[in-house]
């Protein structure tokens, strides 16, 4: 398990992030996100080592974090990090080998990352000959060769066509089933929505919130019932009902609680309404209606 | 930290251009011991000196100029025959000396053989005036000038003055050329933003000293390179002739005054010996010394540089100052700046040790005890600056943003 607690980094007089704390159980996915400039990959440096923190504590299985242990993390950044005019598999291998793997490890580590992410005939290629989606799964091979137990995925999905997203998906549910720890950072809202187990959402450096993803949608005012019935009498002063208005002849109610919401359904059911249902907010409303509450 | 080095000299010597380019350095080197020959075959004429064809002149002149054996000149009594060439003069006398020629001749030849002939005239007079005027025998005789040195220790001989600014043209050529071999590395691994992904798995301090380590191998293995390629042509000039005909071609050249017509006798006249030996071992310390400390700062300098663009940009500074000490060495080349002046203290301070100190090792006029020291000054400079260089690097080489050579100064300073 994964604990951060309390992290904050200045930048001279500039704030980083401040009061950052975390949990991450092995196993699930965080995603972690924000605006440009939010923290993001502060925290994601210090988590690395790359930086060090100004106050907090970083805990894996209840100690402090061990920096010799090369092997911890597995980081896939944002940018492609790769010396283009060497070939894929001398690539890796070097990455590898910094990890402190061995020779025989590596190679056979080597042979089969490449061959799941479906880039095997590329093996003795030139990294700048390949399309940007074939080295993003390089970069990513880079992350996984060494078999951490920590995975820091920044922008996962750069390049990356429907196909490839796909077998992204599959890696991903492949170290969640192996208990791997694993953060996902990406302004493609649906893609956390669709990978993660809970979030957290930094903005200028604090942490606005964060929590399970069907805990934040239960929570949200932006749950919606919508129903055929015209008849808003019938509805508004119902508990719960924060909103509504009319679309296509439908009637579409916000609610400020899922439970005011299945209520709402509950009710719609005896009424015998032929057309209703309950619509739960996507991440980007919820992050919205937080942002501006 | 092995892996980084070994990296790092598999990418700088294991790729096809580096091998193409020991090729060439094999087959430069392998001409330039055999220039004679390839100059031979080329152009035979080329390394004689021009002919002077002497046409209508004074009797005297003329016999005094013929019996010359001048290296600068080839005389021959003109009778109407095609000139030789056409680096070939004619001499002649009406009211003047005329010297016809088919392109302008250099003033430096014109002034010699102005000076030839007028010798000739002062030993026409003097044959003349043989024991006739004691006092005009005195006033026309040549006159030449003989340097008597009276310090014992200052062995100061031409070949030695030249040899000296060889090695400092040399020490200074290799400065350039090994100065940003590391930083540019740096330089490149922050522009593809491979170096966030290295310093996850190493320690910035020890991604450091690979660098140090890997400038210094480079520096080391290439050295090397050109002595190996050198030493084996130079034996086989050896085998061919014993070197006479490079030597010859040395001299002719001018590129340095030897006498000497072998390999062998050219060596014994340098006086090896083990103190020389120790010597030339100091000059190559501190050769190594001074290199190491200039690629030290590169890389740390460098680790405030985001991409190629600002590389160029901040490193050229470093190019000028290194050209100031450089003609500072050449300026101050002589055995009274180097043993009082103010190359003396050069020769202490480090930075500028490895080009004076050399200097003055050659001149053969420093103790061991200043070599000590002065060695003391370098390495501790050297381990000074990569103790508090490591610190600064780390804050540099993951900061992104562009900056100017005065706002690295200033976070230098602040650091």
């Amino acid at each position: 398990m994964l604990k951060v607690e309390h992290l904050s980094k200045m930048y001279g007089n500039n704030r980083g992030i401040h009061d950052i704390s975390f949990t991450l159980k092995p196993g699930k996915i965080l995603g972690i996100l924000g605006s440009n400039g939010s923290g993001k990959t502060t925290t994601f440096r210090i988590l690395l080592g790359l930086l060090k923190q100004d106050q907090g504590m970083i805990f894996y299985e209840n100690k402090p974090i061990d920096r010799t242990n090369t092997r911890l993390f597995g980081y896939l950044p944002e940018e492609r990090s790769l010396l283009r005019d060497l070939r894929v598999h001398d690539q890796i291998f070097y990455l590898g080998r910094l990890k402190e793997m061995s020779t025989g490890e590596l190679e056979e580590q080597i042979g089969y990352w490449l061959s799941y992410l479906d880039i095997a005939k590329y093996r003795n290629r030139k990294i700048a000959e390949l399309s940007k989606g074939n080295q993003q799964k390089v970069q990513l091979a880079c992350a996984l060769v060494h078999q951490p137990d920590i995975y820091i995925f920044d922008e996962p999905l750069n390049g990356l066509d429907i196909e490839n997203v796909t077998l992204f998906q599959q890696v991903i549910r492949k170290l969640q089933k192996n208990k791997k720890c694993i953060m996902i950072s990406s302004h493609q809202y649906e893609v956390i929505e669709q990978f993660c187990d809970s979030v957290l959402y930094l903005k200028e450096g604090e942490l606005l919130f964060q929590g399970k993803i069907s805990s934040l949608k239960r929570a949200s005012s932006s749950t919606r019932v919508i129903m055929n019935d015209t008849k808003i009498d019938r509805w508004i002063d119902e508990a719960g009902v924060c909103d509504y208005f009319y679309e296509n002849g439908r009637l579409i109610l916000y609610m400020n609680t899922l439970p005011a919401a299945e209520k709402l359904i509950r009710r719609a059911m005896k009424l015998g309404l032929d057309e209703y249902a309950l619509a739960l907010p996507s991440l980007s409303e919820i992050i919205q209606e937080r942002i501006h509450e | 930290m092995n892996e980084l080095i070994h990296f790092s000299l598999k990418r700088r010597f294991g790729n096809g251009a580096q091998i193409l380019l020991n090729i060439i350095l094999i087959v430069l080197i392998g001409c330039a011991v055999f220039a004679d020959r390839i100059i031979d075959f080329i152009n035979p004429d080329m390394l004689e000196p021009p002919t002077v064809y002497l046409a209508d002149l004074d009797e005297n002149v003329k016999e005094f100029l013929l019996s010359q054996n001048s290296t600068l000149f080839h005389f021959e009594e003109w009778k109407h025959q095609k000139a030789k060439g056409t680096s070939s003069y004619i001499l002649e006398q009406q009211n003047t000396y005329t010297l016809k020629s088919q392109y302008k001749v250099e003033p430096a030849m014109k002034e010699a053989l102005t000076a030839m002939i007028a010798q000739a005239r002062q030993t026409a007079i003097l044959n003349e005036t043989q024991g006739q005027n004691e006092m005009l025998n005195a006033y026309i005789t040549p006159i030449t000038m003989k340097n008597q040195i009276t310090d014992k220790q200052t062995n100061h001989n031409e070949q030695q003055s030249n040899m000296t600014f060889m090695v400092i043209t040399g020490i200074y050529f290799m400065m350039i050329s090994f100065a940003t071999t590391v930083a540019n590395e740096v330089v490149y691994e922050k522009a593809t933003k491979t170096l966030e992904l290295i310093l996850t798995s190493v320690s910035a301090r020890t991604h450091f000293i690979s660098k140090i380590i890997v400038g210094w191998l480079v520096v080391l293995f290439q050295c090397l390179s050109i002595c190996v390629y050198t030493g084996f042509w130079l034996l086989v000039r050896n085998f061919y002739d014993q070197g006479t005909g490079l030597l010859k071609v040395i001299d002719q050249l001018h590129l340095a005054s030897i006498s000497q017509r072998t390999f062998g006798s050219f060596l014994s006249s340098l006086s090896v010996h083990g103190d020389l030996l120790v010597k030339l071992m100091f000059v190559f310390l501190f050769l190594f010394a001074g290199i190491l400390l200039i690629q030290l700062l590169m890389v740390i300098v460098s680790s405030f540089i985001s991409n190629i663009e600002e590389a160029g940009n901040i490193q050229a500074p470093f190019y000028i100052i290194m050209l100031i000490v450089y003609y500072l060495a050449i300026s101050l080349n002589t055995p009274y700046h180097l043993n009082e002046g103010i190359g003396y203290y050069f020769s202490f301070i480090p930075f500028l040790s490895m080009l004076f100190m050399p200097c003055r090792i050659l001149q053969g006029s420093v103790s061991f005890y200043e070599l000590g020291l002065s060695f003391f000054f370098a390495c501790s400079a050297f381990f000074m600056l990569a103790k508090s260089g490591s610190h600064i690097y780390q804050k540099g080489v993951l900061d992104y943003s562009s900056k100017g050579l005065l706002h690295i100064l200033r976070q230098l300073k602040n650091t």
